[in-house]
């Protein structure tokens, strides 16, 4: 009897964890993403469609808390600068609960894309819908979206490259190598990486 | 003089026993995970990854204490296995393992390159921490939790295993 209350306890919580996740939709590579209008750090929402002149969209779910989000800032920036000019702008999202992490308010995401002098879009989710349709569970978290007619495509999920500590023993740039293959026209030959980041805390 | 040297005494005596007492963090490689993953043993092993730059991980911590404790003396065994950084390993991890007074066993994994092993862990990890993995081979049990656990939720399952 006992082991029978025991197995349907573990039934039990098997069942309430496969109703937890916060993800039941994540985006797949070769989906196409859903546009959004999210408020950027000066104020004014931005959306995909608005970058009609890209190639792509590299969008980096991100935020100011996270000691991996900070390790890669510098990186990040690095990354904008290099493929703005190719077509594939950056445009950061924080959907963190600012409850859960006061440093990832609105007002202090203002405060640090100012102080590092920020050269990309910093948006705010703050109802975390977007964070949730893709599918993001980390920060940072990379969709390397590709325009195809009127539609972004979702080309590359993962990580920015494989060393988040140390960026001098970075082997594998997994973003500038995606790129790099979409624009010579290649397959790309790894679409899907992972890393360990920080969980995007929802909101209760 | 005689009440000085006692009191040195006594804070040498002191010092030297925590010291000790210390539970040292080891260092491994995914090696280590794989063997202990693919042992044949009827211990139930309770394996939670975590980071000290991981608030919802440090919010857990006591629960795995907690558990650590309780099963003490049976056949289960409890790894807290961080996932900070090398470097953090002296100036970080240490310090904290022994200010919270931390005794569960306490392991660094030393693989900076996540993509080369999360999958071998598990597919379905989406590589977010605390992530715990719960497994007893002989019993052919294996289960992944990629958030917070409860204490009461770990108990259900390690009872479940006895």
């Amino acid at each position: 009897m006992k082991t029978i209350t025991c197995l349907l306890a573990t039934l039990f919580t098997l069942a309430l964890l496969s109703f937890t996740k916060p993800e039941p939709n994540a985006y797949q590579i070769n989906d196409a993403a859903r546009d959004f209008s999210l408020k950027n750090v000066d104020g004014k929402y931005v959306a995909l469609k608005d970058y009609s002149k890209a190639k792509g969209i590299i969008l980096i779910f991100t935020c100011n808390h996270c000691p991996f989000s900070k390790a890669y800032e510098d990186r990040i920036i690095t990354l904008h600068n290099k493929y703005e000019a190719k077509g594939f702008p950056v445009v950061a999202i924080n959907s963190n609960d600012a409850i859960a992490y006061p440093e990832d308010s609105y007002e202090n995401m203002q405060e640090r894309a100012k102080d590092k002098k920020f050269p990309f879009a910093y948006l705010h989710d703050e109802s975390q819908e977007i964070a949730k349709m893709y599918g993001a569970t980390k920060t940072p978290h990379v969709y390397l979206l590709l325009k195809v007619k009127d539609k972004f495509i979702v080309r590359y999920i993962g990580a920015i490259d494989d060393n988040s500590n140390e960026p001098e023993l970075v082997k594998q740039k997994y973003v500038e190598q995606a790129i790099t293959e979409i624009l010579s026209g290649q397959e790309i030959s790894l679409p899907f990486t992972k890393a360990i980041g920080c969980s995007i805390k929802w909101k209760k | 003089m005689k009440k000085y040297i006692g009191i040195v005494l006594v804070i040498l005596f002191g010092m030297s026993h925590t010291m000790s007492a210390t539970n040292k963090v080891h260092v491994e490689k995914f090696a280590w995970y794989k063997l202990l993953r693919n042992s044949k043993t009827d211990t139930t092993y309770v394996l939670n990854f975590w980071a000290t730059w991981c608030m919802p991980c440090i919010e857990e911590l006591p629960v795995f204490e907690d558990i650590n404790k309780k099963f003490t003396n049976e056949k289960v065994k409890v790894i807290l296995v961080s996932l900070d950084h090398i470097k953090k390993m002296d100036i970080t991890l240490q310090p904290y393992i022994d200010k919270k007074g931390i005794t569960t066993e306490v392991v660094l994994l030393n693989e900076p390159d996540f993509n080369s092993w999360i999958d071998l862990v598990d597919k379905k990890w989406e590589g977010s921490i605390p992530c715990t993995v719960i497994f007893n081979t002989s019993k052919k049990f294996y289960q992944l939790i990629e958030r917070q656990v409860s204490e009461q939720e770990l108990e259900e399952i390690i009872q479940s295993l006895k």
